[in-house]
Protein backbone atom coordinates (compact mmCIF):
# COMPACT_ATOMS: atom_id res chain seq x y z
CA UNK A 1 0.00 0.00 0.00
CA UNK A 2 1.70 3.53 -1.08
CA UNK A 3 1.81 6.33 1.42
CA UNK A 4 0.92 9.98 1.01
CA UNK A 5 3.74 12.10 2.45
CA UNK A 6 4.15 15.63 3.58
CA UNK A 7 7.63 16.90 3.92
CA UNK A 8 7.32 20.32 6.03
CA UNK A 9 10.28 22.77 5.77
CA UNK A 10 11.19 26.33 4.73
CA UNK A 11 14.25 25.17 2.74
CA UNK A 12 12.68 23.75 -1.01
CA UNK A 13 16.53 22.00 -0.92
CA UNK A 14 15.95 20.24 2.10
CA UNK A 15 12.40 19.03 1.11
CA UNK A 16 13.91 17.67 -1.94
CA UNK A 17 16.92 15.53 -0.12
CA UNK A 18 14.17 14.25 2.40
CA UNK A 19 11.83 13.31 -0.76
CA UNK A 20 15.11 11.84 -2.63
CA UNK A 21 15.92 9.99 0.77
CA UNK A 22 12.49 8.20 1.07
CA UNK A 23 12.49 7.32 -2.65
CA UNK A 24 16.19 5.70 -2.31
CA UNK A 25 14.65 3.71 0.54
CA UNK A 26 12.22 2.00 -1.31
CA UNK A 27 9.52 3.44 0.52
CA UNK A 28 6.20 3.30 -1.45
CA UNK A 29 5.27 6.94 -1.82
CA UNK A 30 1.67 7.39 -3.54
CA UNK A 31 1.41 11.28 -3.34
CA UNK A 32 3.76 14.09 -1.86
CA UNK A 33 2.86 17.37 -0.45
CA UNK A 34 5.41 19.93 0.45
CA UNK A 35 5.00 22.95 2.86
CA UNK A 36 7.03 25.89 4.07
CA UNK A 37 5.95 26.30 7.81
CA UNK A 38 3.05 24.98 9.81
CA UNK A 39 0.43 26.60 8.60
CA UNK A 40 0.61 25.51 5.09
CA UNK A 41 1.12 22.19 6.49
CA UNK A 42 -1.90 22.47 8.42
CA UNK A 43 -3.53 23.66 5.09
CA UNK A 44 -2.27 20.57 3.37
CA UNK A 45 -3.71 18.09 5.93
CA UNK A 46 -6.88 19.86 5.38
CA UNK A 47 -7.22 19.00 1.78
CA UNK A 48 -5.55 15.44 1.38
CA UNK A 49 -5.31 12.63 2.83
CA UNK A 50 -1.85 11.85 4.22
CA UNK A 51 -0.52 9.44 6.26
CA UNK A 52 3.11 10.36 7.07
CA UNK A 53 5.04 13.69 7.95
CA UNK A 54 8.13 14.83 8.38
CA UNK A 55 8.58 18.28 9.83
CA UNK A 56 11.47 20.86 10.58
CA UNK A 57 11.22 22.36 13.77
CA UNK A 58 12.72 26.24 13.03
CA UNK A 59 10.25 27.66 10.66
CA UNK A 60 8.27 30.99 9.80
CA UNK A 61 4.73 31.43 10.42
CA UNK A 62 4.44 28.89 12.72
CA UNK A 63 7.08 26.43 13.86
CA UNK A 64 7.09 22.46 13.81
CA UNK A 65 6.38 22.14 17.08
CA UNK A 66 3.40 24.47 16.95
CA UNK A 67 2.11 22.26 14.76
CA UNK A 68 2.92 19.08 16.41
CA UNK A 69 0.61 20.34 18.81
CA UNK A 70 -2.23 21.60 16.89
CA UNK A 71 -2.35 17.75 14.62
CA UNK A 72 -2.30 16.19 18.14
CA UNK A 73 -5.66 18.77 19.00
CA UNK A 74 -7.39 18.18 16.02
CA UNK A 75 -9.28 14.36 16.29
CA UNK A 76 -9.39 13.57 11.81
CA UNK A 77 -5.10 13.86 12.42
CA UNK A 78 -4.13 13.16 16.16
CA UNK A 79 -3.05 10.37 15.42
CA UNK A 80 -1.00 10.67 12.43
CA UNK A 81 2.67 9.49 12.36
CA UNK A 82 5.41 12.08 12.48
CA UNK A 83 8.97 12.41 11.65
CA UNK A 84 10.86 15.20 13.25
CA UNK A 85 13.98 16.39 11.04
CA UNK A 86 15.81 19.25 12.56
CA UNK A 87 19.16 20.63 14.00
CA UNK A 88 17.39 20.83 17.27
CA UNK A 89 20.18 20.01 19.17
CA UNK A 90 18.06 20.72 23.28
CA UNK A 91 17.43 17.15 24.57
CA UNK A 92 14.63 18.83 26.38
CA UNK A 93 12.95 20.15 23.46
CA UNK A 94 13.45 16.47 21.82
CA UNK A 95 11.81 14.76 24.81
CA UNK A 96 9.25 17.14 24.67
CA UNK A 97 8.58 16.13 21.11
CA UNK A 98 8.97 12.46 21.75
CA UNK A 99 6.46 13.07 24.18
CA UNK A 100 3.93 14.03 21.50
CA UNK A 101 4.64 10.96 19.72
CA UNK A 102 7.10 12.46 17.01
CA UNK A 103 10.27 9.90 15.92
CA UNK A 104 13.51 12.31 15.95
CA UNK A 105 16.13 12.60 13.19
CA UNK A 106 18.83 14.77 13.47
CA UNK A 107 20.38 17.39 10.87
CA UNK A 108 22.88 17.06 9.01
CA UNK A 109 21.65 13.47 8.53
CA UNK A 110 22.35 10.71 6.43
CA UNK A 111 20.18 8.96 3.82
CA UNK A 112 20.61 5.86 5.77
CA UNK A 113 19.59 7.24 9.24
CA UNK A 114 16.36 8.39 7.62
CA UNK A 115 15.57 5.51 5.61
CA UNK A 116 15.90 2.77 8.80
CA UNK A 117 14.01 5.56 11.00
CA UNK A 118 11.08 5.74 8.04
CA UNK A 119 11.48 2.12 7.53
CA UNK A 120 10.04 1.80 11.12
CA UNK A 121 7.70 4.40 11.09
CA UNK A 122 6.02 3.24 7.50
CA UNK A 123 5.35 0.34 9.16
CA UNK A 124 3.37 0.97 11.95
CA UNK A 125 1.87 3.69 9.00
CA UNK A 126 0.82 0.90 6.57
CA UNK A 127 -0.37 -1.28 9.58
CA UNK A 128 -2.84 1.67 10.22
CA UNK A 129 -4.22 2.17 7.21
CA UNK A 130 -5.40 -1.79 7.02
CA UNK B 1 38.67 36.02 30.13
CA UNK B 2 35.37 35.03 27.62
CA UNK B 3 36.02 31.56 26.80
CA UNK B 4 36.44 30.80 23.02
CA UNK B 5 34.83 27.79 20.86
CA UNK B 6 37.01 28.58 17.84
CA UNK B 7 37.79 24.49 17.53
CA UNK B 8 33.93 23.43 18.32
CA UNK B 9 32.83 25.60 15.72
CA UNK B 10 35.70 24.17 13.18
CA UNK B 11 34.53 20.89 13.50
CA UNK B 12 30.61 21.85 13.82
CA UNK B 13 31.27 23.32 10.39
CA UNK B 14 33.34 20.46 8.42
CA UNK B 15 30.70 17.99 10.21
CA UNK B 16 27.92 19.78 8.69
CA UNK B 17 29.28 20.24 5.40
CA UNK B 18 31.07 17.14 5.01
CA UNK B 19 27.54 15.16 6.36
CA UNK B 20 25.06 17.24 4.03
CA UNK B 21 26.97 18.96 1.41
CA UNK B 22 29.56 16.10 0.45
CA UNK B 23 32.43 18.33 0.72
CA UNK B 24 35.57 18.01 2.31
CA UNK B 25 38.60 20.29 3.62
CA UNK B 26 41.32 20.03 1.24
CA UNK B 27 44.81 20.02 2.27
CA UNK B 28 45.85 21.34 5.77
CA UNK B 29 46.44 24.66 4.73
CA UNK B 30 45.81 27.03 7.07
CA UNK B 31 43.05 29.00 5.07
CA UNK B 32 43.48 32.19 7.85
CA UNK B 33 46.17 33.08 6.10
CA UNK B 34 44.56 33.56 2.74
CA UNK B 35 43.60 36.89 3.71
CA UNK B 36 39.76 37.84 3.33
CA UNK B 37 37.81 36.06 1.15
CA UNK B 38 36.78 38.13 -2.21
CA UNK B 39 33.02 38.97 -3.30
CA UNK B 40 32.07 36.16 -0.23
CA UNK B 41 28.10 35.34 0.05
CA UNK B 42 27.21 36.04 3.46
CA UNK B 43 24.33 34.15 5.24
CA UNK B 44 23.68 35.10 8.93
CA UNK B 45 20.69 33.01 11.14
CA UNK B 46 20.01 35.15 14.67
CA UNK B 47 19.18 32.79 17.48
CA UNK B 48 17.79 33.70 20.87
CA UNK B 49 17.11 32.20 24.14
CA UNK B 50 19.15 31.44 27.17
CA UNK B 51 21.69 33.27 24.84
CA UNK B 52 20.82 35.43 22.20
CA UNK B 53 23.07 36.38 19.52
CA UNK B 54 24.22 35.40 15.46
CA UNK B 55 26.26 32.78 13.27
CA UNK B 56 27.66 34.23 10.17
CA UNK B 57 28.48 32.21 7.31
CA UNK B 58 30.48 33.87 4.48
CA UNK B 59 31.83 31.90 1.42
CA UNK B 60 33.23 32.26 -2.03
CA UNK B 61 30.91 32.80 -4.58
CA UNK B 62 30.61 29.81 -6.58
CA UNK B 63 31.03 27.33 -3.09
CA UNK B 64 26.62 28.30 -2.89
CA UNK B 65 26.35 26.34 -6.58
CA UNK B 66 28.16 23.18 -5.49
CA UNK B 67 26.95 22.92 -2.40
CA UNK B 68 23.62 22.88 -4.08
CA UNK B 69 24.64 20.40 -6.49
CA UNK B 70 25.78 18.16 -4.07
CA UNK B 71 22.65 18.44 -1.90
CA UNK B 72 20.25 17.89 -4.83
CA UNK B 73 22.23 15.33 -6.16
CA UNK B 74 21.52 16.83 -9.74
CA UNK B 75 23.56 16.26 -12.84
CA UNK B 76 23.05 20.27 -13.88
CA UNK B 77 24.29 23.15 -11.97
CA UNK B 78 21.64 24.02 -9.82
CA UNK B 79 19.39 27.43 -10.51
CA UNK B 80 20.32 30.36 -8.78
CA UNK B 81 17.38 29.98 -6.20
CA UNK B 82 18.08 26.92 -5.16
CA UNK B 83 22.18 27.80 -4.65
CA UNK B 84 21.05 30.16 -1.83
CA UNK B 85 18.30 28.39 -0.04
CA UNK B 86 21.12 25.02 0.10
CA UNK B 87 23.75 28.02 1.88
CA UNK B 88 20.99 29.09 4.21
CA UNK B 89 19.62 25.40 4.87
CA UNK B 90 24.12 24.67 5.91
CA UNK B 91 23.88 27.76 8.15
CA UNK B 92 21.00 27.26 9.63
CA UNK B 93 22.32 23.31 10.47
CA UNK B 94 25.67 24.59 11.26
CA UNK B 95 24.19 27.59 13.60
CA UNK B 96 21.55 24.44 15.24
CA UNK B 97 24.44 22.24 16.38
CA UNK B 98 27.09 24.69 17.35
CA UNK B 99 24.93 26.04 20.22
CA UNK B 100 23.88 22.83 22.34
CA UNK B 101 28.00 22.71 22.36
CA UNK B 102 28.14 25.90 24.23
CA UNK B 103 24.85 26.52 26.04
CA UNK B 104 24.55 22.48 27.29
CA UNK B 105 21.54 20.18 26.13
CA UNK B 106 18.97 21.51 28.08
CA UNK B 107 19.03 24.78 26.63
CA UNK B 108 16.08 25.21 24.22
CA UNK B 109 16.93 28.07 21.66
CA UNK B 110 14.86 29.44 19.13
CA UNK B 111 16.74 29.80 16.04
CA UNK B 112 15.32 32.29 13.40
CA UNK B 113 15.25 31.56 9.62
CA UNK B 114 18.39 32.48 7.94
CA UNK B 115 18.78 35.22 5.72
CA UNK B 116 21.35 36.29 2.75
CA UNK B 117 22.95 39.63 4.03
CA UNK B 118 24.91 42.41 1.75
CA UNK B 119 29.02 41.95 1.51
CA UNK B 120 28.95 45.63 3.26
CA UNK B 121 25.86 45.04 5.43
CA UNK B 122 27.18 45.66 9.38
CA UNK B 123 28.14 42.26 10.90
CA UNK B 124 25.77 41.38 13.52
CA UNK B 125 26.30 43.01 17.06
CA UNK B 126 27.67 41.35 19.89
CA UNK B 127 30.98 39.37 21.05
CA UNK B 128 32.52 37.39 18.58
CA UNK B 129 33.29 34.13 20.96
CA UNK B 130 34.06 32.12 17.82
CA UNK B 131 35.68 31.80 14.17
CA UNK B 132 36.53 29.43 12.39
CA UNK B 133 37.92 28.72 8.55
CA UNK B 134 37.47 26.07 6.31
CA UNK B 135 38.81 24.83 2.88
CA UNK B 136 37.23 22.93 1.54
CA UNK B 137 36.99 21.28 -2.10
CA UNK B 138 34.26 23.47 -3.43
CA UNK B 139 36.18 27.06 -2.01
CA UNK B 140 36.65 28.72 1.24
CA UNK B 141 34.00 29.29 4.65
CA UNK B 142 34.49 31.32 7.39
CA UNK B 143 31.82 30.62 9.93
CA UNK B 144 31.78 33.33 12.65
CA UNK B 145 29.78 33.08 16.13
CA UNK B 146 28.00 36.26 18.12
CA UNK B 147 26.35 36.30 21.37
CA UNK B 148 24.97 39.67 22.93
CA UNK B 149 25.64 40.39 26.23
CA UNK C 1 37.30 -19.63 -6.26
CA UNK C 2 38.86 -17.57 -3.81
CA UNK C 3 39.77 -14.72 -6.47
CA UNK C 4 42.20 -11.40 -4.24
CA UNK C 5 41.57 -8.05 -4.86
CA UNK C 6 44.85 -5.89 -4.97
CA UNK C 7 44.68 -2.36 -4.42
CA UNK C 8 43.00 -0.02 -6.68
CA UNK C 9 41.66 -2.95 -8.53
CA UNK C 10 38.41 -4.66 -8.96
CA UNK C 11 36.90 -7.86 -9.36
CA UNK C 12 34.04 -8.93 -10.66
CA UNK C 13 32.12 -12.67 -10.29
CA UNK C 14 28.97 -14.24 -11.33
CA UNK C 15 29.63 -17.56 -10.12
CA UNK C 16 28.04 -18.92 -6.33
CA UNK C 17 31.41 -20.39 -5.70
CA UNK C 18 33.80 -17.12 -5.87
CA UNK C 19 35.11 -15.52 -2.56
CA UNK C 20 36.21 -12.11 -3.14
CA UNK C 21 39.15 -10.74 -0.79
CA UNK C 22 41.09 -7.55 -0.27
CA UNK C 23 43.33 -6.85 2.42
CA UNK C 24 45.08 -4.55 4.34
CA UNK C 25 42.39 -1.84 3.73
CA UNK C 26 43.90 1.37 5.82
CA UNK C 27 42.63 4.97 4.47
CA UNK C 28 41.53 3.01 1.23
CA UNK C 29 38.56 1.95 0.98
CA UNK C 30 36.65 -1.44 0.10
CA UNK C 31 33.44 -1.13 -1.44
CA UNK C 32 31.02 -4.61 -2.10
CA UNK C 33 28.16 -4.70 -4.51
CA UNK C 34 25.93 -7.57 -4.33
CA UNK C 35 23.16 -8.33 -6.51
CA UNK C 36 21.24 -11.55 -4.97
CA UNK C 37 19.28 -12.33 -8.12
CA UNK C 38 21.05 -11.56 -10.26
CA UNK C 39 23.87 -13.76 -8.99
CA UNK C 40 26.64 -10.59 -9.53
CA UNK C 41 29.29 -9.61 -7.04
CA UNK C 42 32.11 -7.22 -6.89
CA UNK C 43 34.59 -5.92 -4.81
CA UNK C 44 36.59 -2.42 -5.35
CA UNK C 45 39.79 -1.34 -3.37
CA UNK C 46 40.00 2.19 -4.48
CA UNK C 47 43.06 4.31 -3.00
CA UNK C 48 42.09 8.33 -3.28
CA UNK C 49 39.28 10.29 -3.42
CA UNK C 50 39.52 12.59 -6.81
CA UNK C 51 41.05 11.78 -9.90
CA UNK C 52 41.26 15.44 -10.33
CA UNK C 53 44.87 15.48 -9.15
CA UNK C 54 46.22 13.16 -11.61
CA UNK C 55 43.44 12.58 -14.42
CA UNK C 56 45.51 10.82 -16.83
CA UNK C 57 46.13 8.22 -14.28
CA UNK C 58 42.46 7.89 -13.80
CA UNK C 59 41.81 7.32 -17.69
CA UNK C 60 44.73 4.40 -17.25
CA UNK C 61 43.24 2.92 -14.38
CA UNK C 62 39.61 4.16 -12.71
CA UNK C 63 39.95 2.30 -10.09
CA UNK C 64 42.75 3.88 -8.46
CA UNK C 65 40.19 7.04 -7.46
CA UNK C 66 37.07 6.95 -5.60
CA UNK C 67 35.11 9.50 -7.85
CA UNK C 68 35.94 7.34 -10.75
CA UNK C 69 35.95 3.95 -9.64
CA UNK C 70 32.97 3.67 -7.89
CA UNK C 71 30.91 4.61 -10.97
CA UNK C 72 32.62 2.25 -12.96
CA UNK C 73 32.12 -0.50 -10.58
CA UNK C 74 28.78 -0.15 -10.71
CA UNK C 75 28.32 0.14 -14.47
CA UNK C 76 30.55 -2.93 -14.54
CA UNK C 77 27.90 -4.51 -12.46
CA UNK C 78 24.63 -3.47 -14.41
CA UNK C 79 26.54 -4.59 -17.56
CA UNK C 80 26.51 -8.09 -16.06
CA UNK C 81 22.47 -7.93 -15.16
CA UNK C 82 22.57 -6.35 -11.70
CA UNK C 83 19.38 -4.52 -11.14
CA UNK C 84 19.60 -1.22 -9.11
CA UNK C 85 16.54 -1.98 -6.61
CA UNK C 86 18.23 -5.62 -5.71
CA UNK C 87 21.87 -3.92 -5.04
CA UNK C 88 23.62 -4.19 -1.93
CA UNK C 89 26.16 -1.40 -1.23
CA UNK C 90 28.66 -2.15 1.99
CA UNK C 91 31.86 -0.12 2.75
CA UNK C 92 34.57 -0.66 5.01
CA UNK C 93 38.07 0.97 5.69
CA UNK C 94 38.73 4.98 5.64
CA UNK C 95 40.84 4.68 8.64
CA UNK C 96 43.51 6.81 9.98
CA UNK C 97 46.93 5.15 9.56
CA UNK C 98 50.02 6.30 10.02
CA UNK C 99 50.73 10.09 10.53
CA UNK C 100 47.36 10.85 9.68
CA UNK C 101 46.30 9.18 13.07
CA UNK C 102 47.80 12.17 15.18
CA UNK C 103 46.35 14.99 13.23
CA UNK C 104 42.79 16.13 12.98
CA UNK C 105 39.85 13.94 12.05
CA UNK C 106 38.69 15.74 8.86
CA UNK C 107 41.91 15.88 6.87
CA UNK C 108 42.61 12.39 6.84
CA UNK C 109 42.53 10.76 3.15
CA UNK C 110 40.34 8.71 5.08
CA UNK C 111 36.84 10.27 5.57
CA UNK C 112 37.58 12.21 2.62
CA UNK C 113 37.15 8.97 0.41
CA UNK C 114 34.00 8.38 2.97
CA UNK C 115 32.77 11.52 1.73
CA UNK C 116 33.37 11.18 -1.59
CA UNK C 117 31.81 7.80 -1.76
CA UNK C 118 28.77 8.72 0.19
CA UNK C 119 28.49 11.57 -2.59
CA UNK C 120 28.39 8.86 -5.53
CA UNK C 121 26.21 7.01 -3.93
CA UNK C 122 23.31 10.06 -3.13
CA UNK C 123 24.27 11.40 -7.22
CA UNK C 124 23.17 7.80 -7.69
CA UNK C 125 20.46 7.50 -5.76
CA UNK C 126 21.82 3.88 -4.18
CA UNK C 127 21.87 3.59 -0.15
CA UNK C 128 24.35 1.99 1.76
CA UNK C 129 23.34 -0.96 3.31
CA UNK C 130 26.17 -1.16 6.44
CA UNK C 131 29.45 0.60 6.94
CA UNK C 132 32.50 -0.04 8.95
CA UNK C 133 34.86 2.89 8.06
CA UNK C 134 37.14 5.56 10.29
CA UNK C 135 39.08 4.71 13.42
CA UNK C 136 42.95 3.33 13.33
CA UNK C 137 42.85 -0.16 12.12
CA UNK C 138 43.54 -1.97 9.34
CA UNK C 139 40.87 -4.10 7.83
CA UNK C 140 40.62 -7.59 5.52
CA UNK C 141 37.33 -7.36 3.74
CA UNK C 142 35.70 -10.54 1.79
CA UNK C 143 32.02 -11.19 0.38
CA UNK C 144 31.31 -14.95 -0.08
CA UNK C 145 29.51 -15.48 -3.30
CA UNK C 146 27.49 -19.00 -1.93
CA UNK C 147 25.95 -16.61 0.91
CA UNK C 148 26.02 -13.17 0.09
CA UNK C 149 28.01 -12.72 3.43
CA UNK C 150 30.74 -10.03 4.11
CA UNK C 151 32.98 -10.39 6.68
CA UNK C 152 35.49 -7.86 7.68
CA UNK C 153 38.43 -9.38 9.69
CA UNK C 154 40.60 -6.64 12.06
CA UNK C 155 43.26 -7.49 15.01
CA UNK C 156 42.05 -10.49 14.76
CA UNK C 157 38.81 -10.54 15.07
CA UNK C 158 35.61 -11.60 12.44
CA UNK C 159 32.49 -9.87 12.10
CA UNK C 160 29.67 -9.81 9.74
CA UNK C 161 28.73 -6.52 8.00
Amino acid sequence: MSLNVLVVDDSAVMRSMIIRTLEMAGVDIGQVFQASNGEEALQQLDANWIDLALVDINMPVMNGEQLIEEVRRRSAIADLPIIVVSTEGSQTRIERLQQKGAKFIHKPFTPETIGQIVEGVTEVANDNQV
Amino acid sequence: MTTRYDQVLQDVAAEAFSTLGFMFPMDEGDSADAGPLADPVVAEVCFSGPQSGALKVAVEPQLPAVLATNMTGADDQAPAEQQLDAFKEMANVICGNILPRIAGQEAVFDVHPPEICRQDAPGPGGQCVAQAGLLLDGGRVEVSLFLNA
Amino acid sequence: MRHTVSVADMKLTTSGEDLLITHSLGSCLGVIIYDAVASVGALLHVMLPLSTINPEKAVDNPYMFVDTGVPRLLNECYKMGAKKGNLVVKVAGGAKIGAAAQSGDFFAIGSRNVTVFRKILWKNGLMCKAADVGGTRPRTLSLDMNTGEVLIRSDGQVTAL
